[in-house]
């Protein structure tokens, strides 16, 4: 069994990083017509999990990228592309630079698996989910600035990518139990008639829960823990969330549900705890 | 041995806190949340890109002025980095060869000895192309370096100067014998005499180095890349030379057209406490301190310099050397056993009540050495407004962990820290 991760940092947030800059080149070649209206690189990172919102360039079949710029050394080892994307069979790179991109590193190069199937970040070409969302991790390499670059998909394509996260995971050991990934509510408008016959809308089945952590030192909390979760998540933030690595084809997108949050000492435990309640985020309409 | 808590963390910085906390100072909120108000102020104002580092993949990159670079270290010559730093170096260094990358041509490399030398894209340390040397069946076969224009590179005399360069080997190479070699020359011009380091291909890159002091009479040398011994035909691809006026062999910096030079690196980080008792740990790749001059590298300091009390600094006399200087008084512990270039040494400085100092070493691991105490001199509250400078004046670094601790902790408590 493996470990669970969280994915809530962003780079490409300027929410998060206020003093980011974000930005796309239509062409690579030579210095293109720019993003499309409405389809600028910046909207990968609100959240927002609509096809209607993507990322998406002018030209078709040429490459492209998005970018950001950092105002320091940032690093990174996790990145997830929102479901929606038409990157399956298609090679995708993540790339990082020191100087500008005069000079650029390679993080990760890889072609996006067209079908879903048990799998770790770590693969060779990350794990696609069960939603048609895409992970993948790499050792943590550190830049001031970072790229996704989409060389060119074929004729008449262009890169099309409704959510990017883009940041360093957060991975403790283990949640404890209970832990129910599975575990949700069934939601629907309900109507029930004098016959007690029950007619209800659209029906969705949202996972939703709480995940329960004991950190095993004061440093976890305060170094980890309390950036990740208390900082981005209490915020509001959504946030990707895995069970377990070694079925990375589960993680989903949640957030935090209004209400009491955090970590505390509790009686049982001397390093702190937390009930992390969760909601699955826009779940997926039948 | 007592826990150290997060809450006694003042000040956490370096390579380990990057990869831990994904930035190079510690935050523990983000930033649009107020987390990253204390961070670091770092500066190296280099004309243009040429400062490098050895990146995760074991290759040299280049960083733009003002950036930190994260340099990756073998330390076990196992041929995989396995130890991530800073590279933090305080003098401005000039690489006087002209076109040590090779990218657009190989002007400024002859061939010496009846060796070939050709731009290659096969293997490169840096970027895309490195120089392709068929050594002769010959010895001092390779190649030489000289200016763009063809003549030698003007060097004085009685200066300390390295000489380095990348080598790659592969085949047939590997364990064959080659010299990191200058010649010094006078006006004449003359050979005056040689300075050689000879070094055993291995598999893969590796960084040769040559560390001289140019006679009386120097006007010019010519740097060479070349066999140790009629060993039979075989090839190697040199990138990255450099051939600079410094103690040590300063990490490379890629020219193409003419000299060029990186500029002095400082890093401040603001401090907002007073003279308290504290413990301040660090952990780095020895770059070259203890030979510099007695009392002159100054690896960190807070406060003022030493000639303005108040302040605590670390330096080498020989060994490395915690200092307190209150404007009372200055006190010392010295550790006299000096770690060798490229030994991993960690440091536990530690600052009492009373205002006694005392320093502790371990180098590579080994079982720590430790100084004798210096001191009482009374802990001052001015400290206040001084900032953590890393590092001082005349100090090569490359740094993997800085931290400053509340109270007087030992080495193994430090290392303790996650």
């Amino acid at each position: 069994m493996g470990a669970p991760f969280f994915l809530v940092e962003n780079l490409l947030s300027v929410t998060q990083f206020p003093l980011h800059a974000v930005s796309s080149i239509d062409s690579v070649v030579n210095g293109g017509p720019g993003e499309v209206a409405g389809g600028e690189f910046w909207r990968v990172a609100t959240g927002r999990r609509s096809p209607l919102n993507p990322w998406t360039t002018v030209n078709a079949h040429q490459a492209n990228y998005g970018q950001v710029v950092c105002d320091r050394l940032r690093a990174a080892n996790m990145v997830i592309f929102d479901r929606g994307h038409n990157l399956g069979g298609k090679q995708v790179q993540i790339q990082c630079s020191d100087d500008g991109f005069t000079t650029t590193q390679t993080v990760a190069d890889i072609v996006l698996p067209s079908a879903s199937m048990p799998g770790t970040p770590d693969d060779a070409f990350g794990v696609r989910t069960e939603e048609g969302a895409w992970i993948a991790r790499w050792p943590t390499r550190a830049a001031y600035a970072w790229r996704v670059n989409v060389p060119d998909m074929g004729v008449g394509l262009r890169p099309v990518i409704v959510g990017c996260t883009l940041g360093t995971c957060y991975a403790p050991d283990y949640f404890n139990l209970p832990a129910g990934p599975g575990q949700g509510t069934l939601n629907a408008d309900e109507t029930s008639s004098d016959a007690a016959w029950v007619g209800r809308g659209v029906t969705v089945f949202r996972r939703e829960q709480v995940i329960h952590l004991q950190l095993p030192t004061l440093f976890d909390y305060d170094d980890l823990a309390r950036y990740h979760l208390e900082g981005h998540y209490n915020a509001g933030r959504p946030m990707w969330v895995c069970f377990d690595d070694a079925q990375a084809d589960r993680t989903f997108y949640a957030i935090a549900p209004l209400g009491a949050n955090g970590f505390a000492r509790q009686p049982q435990w001397f390093y702190p705890a937390a009930e992390i309640p969760y909601m699955e985020h826009e779940p997926v309409r039948p | 041995m007592a826990e150290v808590f997060p809450r006694d963390l003042m000040v956490r910085f370096g390579a380990r806190t990057l990869l831990r906390y994904g930035t190079p100072t510690h935050r523990r909120r983000p930033a649009d949340r107020g987390g990253e108000e204390f961070k670091e102020t770092f500066s190296r104002a280099d004309a243009q890109p040429c400062a490098t580092y050895v990146g995760r993949d074991g290759l040299l990159h280049i960083a733009a002025a003002n950036k930190l670079r994260l340099h990756w270290v073998d330390t076990n010559a196992d041929g995989v980095v396995d130890l991530p730093t800073f590279i933090l170096e305080s003098n401005a260094v000039t690489n006087l060869v002209e076109n040590s990358d090779c990218e657009a041509d190989i002007v400024g490399w002859n061939a010496a000895a009846g060796a070939t030398v050709t731009r290659d894209n096969a293997h490169a340390m840096s970027r895309s192309w490195a120089a392709k040397i068929v050594v002769a069946n010959a010895n001092f076969s390779g190649a030489a370096l000289v200016t763009r224009a063809g003549g030698r590179i003007a060097a004085a005399a009685a200066t300390n100067y390295s000489f380095s360069y990348w080598v790659f080997a592969t085949g047939t190479a590997v364990g064959k014998s080659i010299y990191a070699w200058v010649n010094w020359w006078n006006v004449t011009p003359a050979i005056i005499s040689s300075s050689s380091q000879s070094y055993v291909l291995v598999a893969g890159w590796q960084r040769l180095t040559l560390r001289a002091t140019s006679p009386a009479g120097t006007v010019t040398a010519d740097p060479e890349i070349i066999t140790n011994g009629a060993q039979g035909v075989f090839t190697i691809w040199a990138d990255a030379p450099q051939f600079e006026a410094s103690l040590v062999p300063s990490s490379p910096i890629l020219t193409g057209t003419g000299a060029l030079t990186r500029a002095a690196e400082l890093t401040t980080l603001p401090l907002g406490f007073g003279g308290v008792p504290m413990t301040i740990y660090t952990k780095f790749v020895e770059s070259g301190n203890h030979l510099l001059g007695v009392g002159q590298p100054r690896v960190y300091q807070i406060g003022q310099d030493n000639t303005n009390a108040p302040s605590i600094y670390l330096t080498n006399n020989g060994g490395y050397s915690a200092r307190w200087n209150a404007a009372t008084g200055l006190v010392v512990s010295l550790v006299a056993t000096a770690p060798n270039l490229g030994d991993v040494v960690e440091l536990c400085h530690t600052l009492d009540s009373t205002g006694t100092v005392q320093l502790t070493e371990s180098v590579n691991g080994g079982a720590p050495v430790v100084g004798a105490t210096g001191g009482p001199q009374p802990l001052s509250p001015a400290l206040v407004a001084g900032a953590l400078i890393y590092p001082g004046r005349s100090s090569w670094i490359a740094l993997h962990d800085l931290v400053v601790v509340r109270g007087v902790r030992t080495l193994a408590e430090m290392q303790a820290i996650p």
